[in-house]
């Protein structure tokens, strides 16, 4: 049984979920455990795991693929897995900033036991450690697993890898970089098969992960899960698109002024600013005082171009022109109401 | 004989007061369209300062900052169906981008009191930059903001 374990600030569900897809259409028994910051659950040992998998008649599971945040990594000490997986992308969260270099100096010291480490290239000055002999995946460049970005627009990206062309609908660099992420892990495990790869890869859908949507006037939409530090996704996304004419629509649970803070600390108010028009969007029936303390504020961080609507009042074929697209960051709930309500295909 | 020189005077009237007519639309619909184009342009030129006063908000990058104001810029235009003539917008970001570089020049800390004392009476140089009072309280407004 191969154990593999995916962590990083961001792209570790896209890998995972690349990873399982591939492995089900390959015919290979895998299972996924996942460990968000949430998540209350211990982390088990590779004889628990065994265990496990045992008692719930999983025996002939060839692939254990665990995912878990890098604020939980430091629980994986007593597991020893074969490959460890950092899809790590360059500083992305402030979240993560006191993690990553946690992460670093626990790969350096060895703290972690894996047979094989794979990572961004980015990555690469942070490592230390001369014995771990690491893999690095990358973009366009000399390294031993690199893909090259033929074509980056709104349809989809076209890379190539080793000659051969993919094709797939997922949008951005940051996809691009999963994708070659998920290459390496299979290229080391042996299990790498170009047909496969790019029959499972060319209509692969990752839910909130810089996902496009397609509205009934074929407009598009970009949709995220998170709910803070856009500034890097925004980026990436108006370069795929080659247009800064974009909505921003930031669905939230409740506003308050922890969120507020957050939005400052990250500096995403100028990205509330850059943006043509910008929607705060809450779920919850608010209060009249919340909903005034809210305008307030954006007026005072000078976002003047601003809305703040209720759930059902989000109908986003009213909200959007010709030529325009929408981004936004908002929850699983979210989406749901939008597709009731007939707004996204 | 009468009839017809009648005839011809009330002809001759028509085609005067057609002609003319035609001229006063003509030169009416020419009008109009200067003034349509004038506030346009007027349009136009509000919208790109307001979004290139927002592009240096918003972005560091020079080339990221061209390419905010011209997408907005275009799009604004399709927008209103305003005529979106690139070379003039490029040429105008560009007449702006160079006063605001003539505006912005490093100060240093003693100009003002220096030029009190060698310009209280002189003639004003406009070529010598560095001693201009004008570009000095304009970078004064700047720092209080």
């Amino acid at each position: 049984m191969d154990l593999i374990v995916v962590t990083g600030s961001y792209g570790k569900k896209a890998v995972v979920k690349m990873l399982f897809q591939y492995l089900k259409n390959s015919s290979i028994k895998s299972i996924v455990y996942r460990y968000s910051d949430q998540s209350q659950e211990k982390i088990l040992d590779y004889n628990q795991i065994q265990d496990w998998t045992r008692h719930n008649h999983l025996s002939d599971v060839q692939v254990v693929i665990i995912e878990i945040s890098l604020n939980e990594l430091s629980k994986l000490e007593s597991l020893r897995c074969d490959y460890l997986v950092v899809t790590d992308h360059n500083d992305l969260d402030l979240k993560y900033e006191s993690s990553q270099d946690e992460v670093y100096s626990m790969l350096n010291s060895r703290q972690l036991e894996y047979k094989q480490l794979i990572l961004n290239s980015k990555s690469m000055n942070k490592l230390n450690d001369t014995k771990t002999c690491p893999r690095y995946f990358s973009l366009n460049s000399k390294e031993e697993y690199s893909l090259e970005v033929i074509s980056n627009s709104i349809k989809g990206l076209v890379m190539k890898y080793k000659n051969k062309h993919i094709k797939t609908r997922l949008i951005t660099n940051f996809h691009a970089e999963n994708i070659i992420c998920v290459i390496a892990v299979l290229e080391l495990m042996s299990l790498y098969n170009y047909r496969k790869f790019k029959k499972v890869i060319k209509n692969i859908v990752i839910d909130g992960q810089v996902q496009k949507l397609r509205t009934r006037k074929n407009h598009h939409i970009i949709i995220d899960y998170r709910a803070h530090n856009f500034k890097n996704i925004i980026e990436e996304i108006v370069q795929t698109a080659n247009s800064f004419n974009y909505n921003l629509i930031v669905s939230v649970k409740k506003m308050d002024i922890h969120k507020m803070s957050l939005w400052l600390k990250h500096k995403d108010v100028l990205e509330f600013v850059k943006s043509k028009y910008s929607y705060i969007v809450n779920q919850e029936e608010e209060t009249v005082n919340d909903i005034n303390m809210t305008l307030k504020w954006l007026v005072q961080n000078g976002i003047y171009r601003t809305d703040y609507l209720t759930g059902n009042k989000l109908d986003i074929n009213k909200i959007q022109d010709k030529n325009e697209f929408i981004i936004m960051f908002i929850e699983d709930e979210s989406l749901k109401t939008m597709k009731d309500m007939g707004c996204v295909i | 004989m009468n009839q017809l020189e009648v005839i011809l005077s009330y002809t001759s009237s028509i085609i005067i007061f057609v002609v003319s007519l035609v001229t006063f639309f003509r030169k009416l619909i020419y009008q109009g369209k200067i003034l349509r184009k004038m506030n346009d342009s007027k349009l136009l030129d509000l919208e790109l300062e307001r979004l290139m006063m927002l592009a240096e908000q918003v972005s560091k990058d020079g080339k990221t900052k061209e390419a905010f104001v011209l997408d907005r810029v275009k799009h604004y235009a399709n927008k209103l169906k305003i005529d979106f003539n690139y070379d003039d917008i490029i040429s105008k970001i560009t007449s702006l981008i160079q006063l605001t570089k003539i505006i912005n020049y490093n100060i240093p800390n003693n100009t003002l009191d220096d030029e009190n004392l060698t310009h209280n009476s002189a003639v004003f140089n406009i070529k010598d930059s560095n001693q201009s009072p004008f570009r000095t309280y304009i970078n004064k407004e700047k720092e209080i903001k």
